[in-house]
């Protein structure tokens, strides 16, 4: 099995409703071909660097899945045939990925993010008191602070001059 | 001649050392536009080496990723002319 990473670029006039169909059409295709998906990405209607089919826009959804060599192919070959996809690109991010030992991994990660949330939150109600002096002092600071600013703007404005 | 005369002009500054091998948790990514937009010109070409300063693994790790973006339209190939 190998991990791979799909982005594909969709047209920005297609209705969130067929981008939901879409998805769901090719994490199926990738649950076929017994992969894994490990997330789906949309990254929202973003800015082309360069036009595509005469758009500037395009909307970006990422797959990121564990599968074998030959999904590759059959994925590709959907992006070709669907009209809404003006855009594919896949990436092998890693050859040899043991499922079982990244599923383990994940749900480690998992409990520990929980356990970081757990830990946090206590530490946030001790520390309430402590806070107080150094607003102050931050306040008084301020004033100060406002006028610093200025001189580095004056001295990098002559460096440039002098280039 | 001119080539006898000394030469003096220097005009790009360079960085000596490679950013990525100086900071371990800067990772080279395709799907970051905004990192690799350091290492293109305003054409939308590739900084060499020379004037970036990365070191030759880093650098080809830079021109595989910006090369990607490029597919995928997170990076202009050129930046035309007006």
């Amino acid at each position: 099995m190998r991990r791979y990473e799909a982005l594909i670029v969709l047209d920005p006039d297609t209705s969130d409703d067929d981008v939901k169909v879409l998805t769901e059409r090719y994490s199926g295709t990738i649950k076929d071909h017994s992969g894994e998906i490990i997330k789906i990405e949309d990254w929202g209607t973003k800015k082309l660097a360069y036009l595509v089919r005469k758009k500037d826009k395009g909307r970006y959804i990422l797959f990121d899945f564990v599968s074998g060599p030959e999904l590759i192919n059959e994925l590709e070959r959907q992006f070709k045939i669907t009209e809404d996809v003006m855009k594919y690109l896949s990436v092998k991010l890693d050859d040899e990925v043991d499922l079982d030992a990244f599923k383990a991994k994940a749900q480690k990660e998992a409990v520990e993010a929980e356990a970081k949330v757990a830990v946090v939150e206590q530490p946030i109600t001790e520390e309430i008191e402590a806070p107080k002096d150094e607003v102050a002092a931050e306040e008084q600071n301020g004033a100060n602070a406002e006028d610093v600013p200025e001189t580095p703007i004056a001295v990098s404005s002559t460096e440039e001059e002098g280039e | 001649m001119s080539n006898n005369r000394p030469q003096k002009r220097r005009p790009f500054p360079r960085s000596k050392v490679c950013r990525f091998c100086a900071d371990s948790g800067l990772r080279m990514d395709y799907k970051d536009p905004g990192l690799l937009r350091i290492f293109i010109t305003e054409r939308g070409k590739i900084v060499p080496r020379r004037i970036s300063g990365n070191c030759a693994k880093h650098q080809r790790q830079l021109t595989t990723a910006i090369k990607r973006a490029r597919n995928i339209a997170l990076l202009p190939f050129t930046v035309p002319r007006r």
